[in-house]
């Protein structure tokens, strides 16, 4: 025939790219069946969600306490209180009965509105944390631990509601779910935030998180723990 | 008078009122204390109040809330006592900043307290936990003692809106020094029970429970709960401990006076001696103890060749090294002299897989060369043993199968090698032809030693006196180069175990 060996090739990658037995498909592990796999029931992944929350509210307390511990010493930052944080304009219930009076899919969406809420300010808190020499690096390692926690927290509510739509606990009026956004930390007067001010909102939005996951958590699993 | 009457009484009067409205002041400043919030619902915060200025003095709080400007007063005064106020759950929002000031009002005047700003998430305590009681368990092997409690009633874990977690802590209680015993403190997780095993039998245990919900603060400690340990317990069990420990103390002693009795046999028993070297016929004894000449007549035993018989013959011993037959590497070693005047160049070879170092040692022998000759053929017993010499007949201790050792002043090289693959064959040149050894003309044979030695007779004794030359030129060489014999060859036939 006397093709060229360039030309040989390439009928070759042709038919390797061509032929569908040539090409690599993913296919789930557990397509199978339950036999290979432990797929964790909604209770544990409330369990583990809960305690990755907690986590990430110890981080941000000690954190908060370290700086108003080093940075500010007498308590007459009387001024800090009434910036609102950027995360004020997110209706969320402020007692137990409200929380308990709001419908599963609205907490939920709540929850994921808050988280997503914090990515890029987290970020930008451990970027400006770390440029500045007065916090040492375990401080600057604190805040991208926690920006890290926020985001896996964000992940893992994403994939209860996931699971709690397929188990039809939720109900499809579930829209806020892709209409979480995320935030610009900037307060009311345009102005962007401090540390500190990042800080102290973070550490509130973080137990807000945690309260309201428990409360989701013995609403819809009460077995155990509740 | 009445003047006088009527002046003092305006001045008495003018005094009284004076002092009077010198007792009244305006209230001084109240000052809130702390706010708590027992359930993370509802809080109460209490003041203490100032001066109250001699005039009944009433007291408002008034609050705000984060976002708004408008300001409300507190909503129930009575409940938590005097001084307080009370938020209920309508009135309490959790994660919002209030701002609070307590204002004592009086006749003459309003005092305003510092403004406190609290957020319910920061003060929360729980009340201690209820009904804090203690059983003794006595079980056979491992007795302990139950605390069991009760949750605070007004904590609400079922929704789940709080976790609760416990810490439980004893001491034994000293009726005569409070002070010295230190408390024990367990965290006790989220159980509402907790075990103290092994607790000391007779004493007397204080047990306090006390919890705190989430990351807030801790509450107070629970009322003491009393438990007494009764004294005998598992009394069975001690007993048996006595007797088995009593038991092994004696297996111990009895084993330690049995040893340093019978310290030696055991001693063999266990660790058996290594045998000594012994060397037959030999008495090591008279080594030690006897004279001079008595170990030396010892040493030469009758069963050797008497050194007298031999002083007239000049026998010559062959080696030949059979390279066909497998012998050790490691066994040979052939000593070689080289160069030196007044040299013996000689080379022995040992074929014995024995070590060199012992033995050569054995064999101790002084003397000059020509004299030696002969008492140097005395070679003992073994077959394959060869003795280094020297230049000046002194025996060579070989330290070691390579070493190079330098003997006196004339001999320069004297080397040990391996002999290995070597069809050498260590032969007067002379002499080549005269002595076809190895098994074909017995007719030289004076004497058998043993069955690996035949000492030949040379019909030629011209050979080999007092003259020994060196051949400067002369070299040899490991890789089987003959070389030249001077004077006397002692060299020992050795017939191979093969042939």
């Amino acid at each position: 025939f006397g093709l060229s060996l360039p030309a040989v090739a390439v009928l070759l990658v042709a038919l390797l790219c061509l032929d569908p037995h040539g090409r690599v498909g993913s296919a789930p592990i557990c397509a199978h069946g339950p036999s290979g796999c432990h797929i964790p029931s909604l209770a544990d992944l409330f369990d583990r969600v809960i305690q990755h929350s907690a986590r990430m509210h110890s981080l941000s307390n000690d954190l908060h306490s370290e700086f108003e511990q080093y940075f500010l010493p007498s308590k007459n930052h009387i001024g800090k209180i009434y910036r609102k944080c950027h995360t004020s304009n997110i209706l969320t219930p402020n007692g137990k009965d409200n929380a308990q009076k709001l419908a599963r899919e609205e907490l939920t969406e709540v929850i994921l509105k808050l988280l997503m809420a914090w990515r890029d300010p987290l970020f930008q808190l451990h970027q400006s944390m770390a440029h500045q020499q007065d916090f040492n690096s375990f401080s600057s390692n604190k805040a991208l631990e926690m920006g890290d926690m926020a985001h896996e927290l964000r992940k893992g509510v994403e994939k209860v509601a996931e699971k709690m739509r397929v188990l039809g606990m939720l109900g499809n009026s579930v829209t806020g779910l892709s209409a979480a956004e995320a935030m610009l930390p900037l307060s009311d007067s345009g102005e962007a935030m401090s540390d500190y001010e990042l800080l102290y909102c973070f550490r509130r939005d973080s137990n807000k998180v945690q309260n309201y996951l428990k409360i989701l958590k013995c609403r819809i699993v009460p077995e155990h723990d509740c | 008078m009445w003047r006088d009457a009527e002046q003092a009484l305006t001045l008495m009067w003018l005094l009284s009122w004076i002092s009077h409205s010198m007792c009244h002041s305006s209230p001084g400043r109240p000052r809130i204390t702390r706010c708590r919030s027992p359930e993370k619902e509802t809080f109460t915060c209490w003041w203490e109040p100032g001066s109250t200025g001699g005039l009944p003095t009433s007291y408002q709080l008034y609050y705000r809330k984060e976002s708004s400007l408008e300001v409300f007063e507190c909503p129930d005064y009575h409940k938590a006592g005097n001084n307080s106020c009370y938020f209920d759950k309508r009135h309490t929002s959790i994660w919002i900043i209030y701002n609070i000031t307590v204002v004592a009002s009086n006749a003459l005047g309003k005092a305003y307290s510092e403004s406190v700003e609290v957020d319910v998430m920061d003060i929360v305590q729980p009340h201690p936990p209820e009904n804090v009681n203690v059983t003794f368990m006595q079980t056979t092997n491992s007795p302990y003692f139950l605390v069991q409690w009760q949750p605070p009633h007004d904590a609400d874990t079922r929704s789940g809106w709080v976790t609760i977690k416990y810490e439980v802590r004893l001491k034994i209680e000293n009726s005569g020094n409070e002070e010295d015993s230190n408390w024990e403190s367990y965290s006790a997780g989220k159980q509402l029970e907790f075990s103290i095993y092994s607790p000391q039998p007779g004493a007397n245990y204080i047990v306090q429970v006390r919890c705190k919900l989430d990351q807030g603060l801790w509450s107070e400690w629970s009322p003491s709960a009393f438990i007494q340990i009764p004294d005998n317990m598992s009394d069975t069990q001690n007993a048996f401990m006595i007797i088995a420990v009593t038991l092994m103390v004696i297996i111990f002693l009895l084993t330690a006076g049995v040893l340093t009795v019978k310290m030696k046999p055991v001693k063999h028993f266990f660790l058996p001696p290594v045998p000594e070297p012994k060397i037959s016929g030999l008495d090591t004894q008279l080594l030690k103890s006897g004279k001079a000449e008595d170990i030396f007549s010892a040493l030469i035993t009758p069963g050797y060749p008497q050194i007298a018989q031999r002083s007239d013959h000049q026998v010559e011993y062959l080696v030949v090294s059979d390279y066909d037959e497998e012998m050790d590497f490691n066994g040979k070693a052939h000593l070689e002299f080289q160069k030196g005047e007044n040299c013996l160049t000689d080379t022995i070879t040992l074929n014995s897989s024995q070590d060199v170092r012992t033995t050569l040692s054995e064999h101790v022998y002084s003397g000059a060369v020509s004299s030696q000759l002969s008492a140097t053929s005395g070679v003992l017993g073994e077959p394959q043993e060869l003795l280094p010499l020297d230049c000046n007949g002194l025996p060579v201790k070989a330290q070691d199968q390579n070493t190079q050792m330098s003997s006196g002043s004339k001999c320069e090289h004297v080397s040990i090698n391996p002999a290995g693959l070597m069809g050498y064959v260590e032969v007067d040149e002379e002499k080549r032809d005269q002595t076809p050894l190895v098994g074909e003309d017995y007719s030289m044979v004076t004497d058998v030693i043993s069955d690996k030695i035949l000492v030949l007779q040379d019909s030629i004794p011209k050979q080999g006196h007092k003259e020994v030359k060196c051949d400067k030129t002369f070299k040899a060489e490991e890789t089987g180069v003959v070389f030249e014999p001077l004077g006397y060859l002692e060299t020992l036939t050795t017939f191979s175990s093969g042939s």
